[in-house]
């Protein structure tokens, strides 16, 4: 078995196109236009599955952390970091598109809303969590210190979805206890774009760990070379 | 702006950040492969008996 062989092997890479192209024409062609935001509405078909796999990411990191802690096998750390890497790339496009749609529809770019500071101080967490991987030399100790961020840091993903019921917001809440606030057409198109942001986030996080095990073998190889001279 | 110039833009920031993302994955990927390949053929003209 190869260094990358626990890794799951499948077609994804020829599934995420379509799904992606599916999930545009589901956005743009198959949802009705919202009755008072109007178009720009349309945003939000990729706005809440990039903050979706964003989540997804982050608790990735979570778990691959409280596994390097456990077992100290180099292949959760790997995967962290990677999820952590992919999960911000996420967060930053739900932010930004976040900050398009308010300003025709708030009037502003930005509010420090609830919903909206704790998202930015989440991305926040998981960039301190890469800056502070790149300020440790010692790779074991790199993967201990960013474990102990990536657990504390997972804390405020639930702070996020949970501050448009814990406090006042202008942020719009999607899912109560009746279910979605929506038609049965745009919770259709919202499922399908949370499929295919789903896999997207897969595909990537596979490409991003295949990455970081290339560069263990980058190291272990300089090592090797090193210690026989 | 119109509405459509607000949809544009978002739109377009989601594509470009995947794809740049991917490209930059790419890119180190191929970085790396070029490294490991240089490293093991340091490592094989070493074992070369001289």
């Amino acid at each position: 078995m190869n260094e990358q062989g626990w890794l799951p092997r499948g077609p994804l890479g020829w599934v995420v196109p379509p799904m992606m192209i599916g999930a545009l024409y589901m956005a743009f062609l198959f949802a009705p236009t919202e009755a008072t935001m109007g178009d720009v509405q349309r945003i939000f078909y990729f706005h809440v599955p990039s903050a979706w796999a964003a989540f997804l990411a982050f608790a990735v990191v979570f778990v691959a952390s409280i596994q390097w802690l456990r077992t100290k096998q180099p292949r959760w750390d790997a995967m962290a970091v990677s999820a952590a890497e992919v999960g911000i790339v996420f967060c930053s496009i739900a932010l930004v598109t976040g900050s398009i749609w308010a300003k025709p529809i708030w009037g502003t770019w930005w509010d420090w809303d609830p919903r909206l500071t704790t998202t930015l101080i989440l991305w926040l967490i998981y960039v301190s969590y890469l800056m502070l991987r790149t300020s440790v030399e010692n790779p074991a100790r790199r993967a201990s210190l960013s474990a102990v961020v990536g657990i504390v840091g997972f804390i405020d993903v639930p702070v996020v979805f949970m501050s448009i019921r814990w406090w006042r917001t202008i942020h719009p809440v999607l899912l109560s206890a009746s279910g979605f606030d929506m038609a049965p057409s745009m919770v259709a198109t919202l499922m399908v774009c949370l499929v295919a942001f789903t896999l997207l986030f897969v595909h990537l996080l596979r490409l991003r760990i295949s990455l970081e095990l290339q560069r263990e073998e980058v190291h272990r190889l300089r090592d090797q070379i090193l210690y026989e001279e | 702006m119109g509405t459509f110039t607000y949809i544009f833009a978002a739109y377009a920031v989601i594509w470009l950040a995947a794809l740049l993302y991917t490209y930059s994955i790419a890119a180190r990927q191929k970085s790396l492969e070029r490294e490991i390949e240089m490293l093991k053929s340091v490592m094989a003209e070493k074992e070369m008996p001289s």
